[in-house]
């Protein structure tokens, strides 16, 4: 309180009487206040001779309340809010807030980000009052992020820019084309800059580019490595000259994510140099059963440290040369070896390797696959994990194969004959399918979970992967099989031991989605 | 109850911002095995973790709650949520003739309100009241020698802390404030030792405790040094006085006073813990008086508070105002015909708004907190936290717990609105507000 109504620095004549009380009467006799007036007055009347304590408290009684009674709120020291520009998006339903409601007092928690995205694609937004604790949850809560920022109207983002904890949130979906971009560029927090920068990726690159470029020498370490990082979205040949001036940075981090950048592009120099490179040390061998030969770089360079491979193993299982040469086949596109080798993925995967460097290679491979989303190689190496009986490893693999075909395998590892249990690969299959599954695979993963649930075998009662995983499938089958389901379910299931309360959760869930989508339809 | 009950009103009945969030979780039909309602009672059973689903109703006429439920919470998250249908569906609720468990309860409760009656018409004996009186004068005389003793072992507690410094004071706090604590208690002077008690804190409160301390002490001073001279005051200002130190008044006697009538707008309640205690504070505004009352109630932790006054209704009511210098807690005498909705809240600039409470204070020089409706005001945010301004630029702080602040902005734009809180002097504690109608602020969200 700098301005209270005692506030000792605006009323000497309580700052006094403070001071004196604190040293205390037995030390200092206090000399008696005098004031104008009434309060003059009265404290005329206050005689401290034989008393002086009892004076000093009588004279702050007094001095105390005539501030108090007498004080005015002062005028024009802080700002109101700047008001809030227009409402652009109507607020949902009464219902639809009632599900929002529920889903915030935990029950059905799971099928937020569906009523928030579903909300959003319907042009609408949430009630004002519930605005704050969205904002809050997307603080703490990053995968939600993109869903709230997308349902919110003028109302949010001005709320949103008036809290730093919320900046995330406070750029407006069309930054770029509106407002003055090398304004808010200059002056907005990190995120703001990030959604910025993205936003511009998106729609003008190059615009972007020069942005970047022209601030790059102030921006932070961390902050050049994850504003690069953005350049992922509308990556071309012609960020190629910017890119390459990054791999002069003084940051390791910045060096290696502009590295990666540059293997996406196949005509960048970059990548030319990393093939030159890597090939030396990776050789095939067509005469007779082919094989691949190894050796380690045997030494470790400036133009490497350029090209954005890191000197210093990051776990102690390596050794530094073979970790030099992971890298570099983990940047590099694995297409690029069936073109030098003139062979397909399979032969490659089936071909001798050195054993001490096999797990090595197929790693590597496995890292470059993912990163370039080369479909043949994910699925030679997918083959290869369940050939060989490491299917826990599937999940590495399958959210990098396109959505279709991941759905397509996952049937396929869901029909064969094998009990859905816990361990079943068709669970980390399902893990890795976001949004709403087909019918058809809904009803496969229903037919497969009736049928275990009547088997009821000793393993079922403590089968608490599966258990768990029933919350994810009701957030996952489309909302409109909740009457088929509730016919699939019979009674007796609902009463398996261990099972029963998780089943009809499930079923409960379901129906939940189908009200609520419901609901957000009919807005 | 009003006519119209509004998600508001419920919400304003939840005893904690857990118990609101768990109700609201419970407003969904679905939820519930059966629901029925009449004009006086709505019901309804609730599948809960038990194996027989929990039995749930509310008597609308106060409203009275009741759950089989274990919880200890009143009312319980079922209760809330059940109204919560009631208010948002209706439609989900049917019309219905209660089951036994509802009729039965609904019959007791008519049968102990009846006896209530009985027992009040009883007492109104005079034969009776005689002999009251006079034991109760024997028992009061007691107590003020007591009482007057006390006093001047305050008075002399008080001097020896000015005389010594309250530099030292940080090293004797707080054992040294209970013991003369407790030893008002033993004095039978709570008032004064619930002040003390408060006080304990304020050494270690950060910068300008010394002046905060000296303010309270000051204040004990007058209220030492004013019951030695109590007979030298105008009755009113010996009511405040003895009020203060926690002499209390038989509220049978006051309802026997002459009421006020009014049309009473009820804006704003807020519940505080203090010791065991469950303290209840509803503050109420005279349409034609243009004046604050305030309702207190008290319980004991676990025991349910009356709630028979809903925030952002109004009542047509005589209220009975306790005797003081600057008249503000009062008890409902008699109502006239049942709530209804509030249409807007009183307000004022803030200029005016605090010259009622320097009125009052100048009157009551120990008034702990005050009502202040303002508006039309906007949020303002600066370093040390919210404020409001009005339109002539004062400024107020909101006190640092106020957790409700975002909300307000969320929902007003900064745009200016209505707004009611208790005034302590230095801060406000926003109790209600009025944007596109009634935001009960006073509990949880």
């Amino acid at each position: 309180m700098t301005y209270g109504p005692l506030d000792t620095h605006r009323s000497p004549i309580w700052a006094d009487l403070v001071a004196m009380a604190l040293v205390g009467t037995d030390r200092r006799v206090p000399a008696m206040p005098t004031a104008d007036g009434a309060l003059g007055d009265l404290l005329g009347k206050i005689a401290p001779d034989n008393d002086p304590s009892g004076a000093l408290l009588g004279a702050s009684a007094a001095v105390a309340l005539y501030r108090r009674a007498g004080w005015l709120p002062p005028v024009g020291v802080v700002q109101s809010l700047p008001p809030c520009p227009p409402d652009d998006l109507p607020a949902c339903s009464a219902r639809a807030g009632e599900h929002l409601a529920q889903m915030r007092a935990g029950t059905h928690a799971a099928a937020l980000p569906e009523w928030l995205e579903t909300l959003a694609a319907a042009g609408h937004t949430v009630p004002a009052a519930i605005l704050p604790a969205l904002l809050e949850r997307g603080r703490t809560e990053e995968p939600l992020r993109p869903k709230i920022t997308a349902l919110l109207g003028e109302r949010g983002r001005w709320l949103a820019g008036l809290n730093s904890d919320w900046d995330y949130a406070s750029v407006s979906r069309d930054a770029s084309d509106t407002e003055d971009v090398t304004a808010l560029w200059e002056t907005g927090s990190r995120n703001i800059r990030l959604t910025l920068l993205s936003q511009l990726r998106a729609c003008e690159p190059d615009r972007a580019c020069d942005l970047l470029a022209a601030s790059w020498a102030s921006e932070k370490v961390d902050e050049r490595a994850d504003f690069l990082a953005t350049f992922v979205q509308g990556l071309r040949m012609a960020d190629e000259p910017f890119l390459e001036q990054a791999l002069n940075d003084r940051s390791e981090r910045v060096r290696r994510v502009s590295a990666n950048l540059l293997c996406r592009l196949p005509e960048s120099a970059l990548n030319t140099r990393m093939i030159a490179r890597a090939s030396q040390f990776v050789r095939w061998v067509a005469d007779g059963k082919p094989q691949i030969e190894l050796t380690l770089p045997e030494e470790y360079d400036k133009s490497m440290q350029r090209d954005g491979i890191v000197r210093k193993p990051s776990s102690s299982g390596i050794g530094e040369k073979a970790w030099w040469l992971s890298q570099m086949i983990e940047l590099i596109a694995p297409s690029v070896w069936c073109t030098l080798w003139d062979v397909r993925p399979v032969q490659i995967i089936a071909a001798r390797m050195p054993k001490e460097w096999r797990d090595l290679l197929l790693a590597s491979w496995t890292t470059a696959a993912q990163r370039h989303g080369d479909q043949e190689w994910l699925e030679k190496l997918i083959a290869l994990r369940r050939s060989g009986n490491k299917l826990g490893m599937l999940n590495e693999l399958l959210p990098h194969l396109l959505p279709a075909r991941r759905e397509q395998m996952t049937l396929e590892l869901l029909q064969t004959d094998k009990l859905l249990t816990g361990n079943h690969p068709a669970l980390a299959a399902l893990r890795s399918l976001p949004g709403i599954w087909s019918h058809q695979l809904s009803r496969a993963v229903l037919d497969a979970l009736c049928t275990r649930l009547m088997s009821d075998d000793k393993e079922l009662r403590s089968d608490w992967l599966l258990r768990a995983a029933l919350d994810l499938y009701a957030t996952h089958m489309p909302a409109d099989l909740a009457d088929e389901v509730g016919a699939m379910i019979s009674n007796e299931m609902r009463k398996v031991q261990y099972w029963g309360e998780a089943i009809i959760q499930f079923e409960e869930l379901l129906r939940f989605r189908y009200e609520m989508l419901r609901a957000l339809r009919d807005d | 109850m009003p006519a119209l009950l509004t998600t508001d009103h419920v919400l304003a009945l939840a005893p904690d911002a857990a118990s609101a969030k768990s109700g609201k979780g419970l407003a969904a039909p679905k939820v519930w095995r059966s629901l029925g309602q009449n004009e006086g009672a709505v019901w309804g059973e609730c599948q809960g973790s038990g194996r027989e689903p929990y039995r749930t109703q509310v008597d609308l006429s106060e409203p009275a709650f009741r759950c089989s439920c274990p919880s200890r919470k009143f009312p319980c998250k079922h209760g809330l949520g059940l109204l919560l249908i009631l208010v948002g569906q209706p439609a989900a609720v049917p019309h219905a003739a209660p089951p036994t468990w509802v009729e039965e309860w609904l019959a007791t409760r008519a049968k102990s309100a009846e006896r209530r009656e009985q027992r009040q018409q009883q007492t109104a004996d005079p034969a009776d009241d005689g002999r009251r009186a006079a034991s109760q004068a024997k028992a009061t005389a007691a107590r003020e020698v007591k009482v007057a003793a006390g006093m001047r072992e305050l008075g002399i507690w008080l001097r020896d802390q000015i005389r010594e410094g309250l530099s030292s004071v940080p090293s004797r706090a707080p054992a040294a404030f209970e013991r003369i604590a407790a030893r008002m208690v033993d004095a039978q002077a709570p008032g004064a030792a619930r002040l003390l008690r408060a006080m304990v804190g304020i050494p270690a409160s950060g910068e300008g405790w010394q002046g905060r301390l000296l303010e309270q002490m000051a204040r004990l001073y007058l209220l030492a040094e004013g019951y030695a001279r109590i007979d030298s005051l105008a009755p009113e200002e010996q009511a405040d006085l003895r009020g203060t130190l926690g002499f209390t008044l038989s509220q049978e006697d006051l309802l026997r006073g002459a009421g006020q009538r009014d049309r009473w707008l009820i804006i704003g309640r807020r519940v505080e813990d203090e010791d065991r205690l469950k303290i209840q504070r509803t503050w109420l505004w005279g349409q034609s008086c243009a004046a604050p009352a305030l309702i207190l109630d008290f319980s004991a932790l676990g025991q349910p508070l009356d709630y028979s006054l809903l925030p952002g209704a109004f009542i047509d009511a005589d209220l009975v105002f306790f005797p003081s210098a600057a008249p503000l807690r009062a008890l409902v005498q008699q109502r006239h015909g049942p709530a209804e909705n509030l249409k807007n809240l009183p307000s004022s600039d803030m200029t005016i708004a605090l010259g009622t409470y320097t009125a009052a204070l100048s009157r009551n020089p120990w008034l702990e907190r005050y009502p202040l409706c303002l508006g039309p005001v906007t949020l303002a945010l600066s370093d040390g936290g919210w404020h409001i301004c009005d339109e002539a630029g004062c400024t107020l702080p909101l006190v640092a717990q106020f957790d409700r602040a975002w909300e307000l902005a969320a929902r007003s734009g900064g745009q200016p609105f209505d707004l009611y809180g208790e005034w302590d002097g230095n801060q406000l504690t926003p109790l209600s507000a009025w944007i596109d109608g009634f935001i009960h602020l006073g509990g949880a969200e």
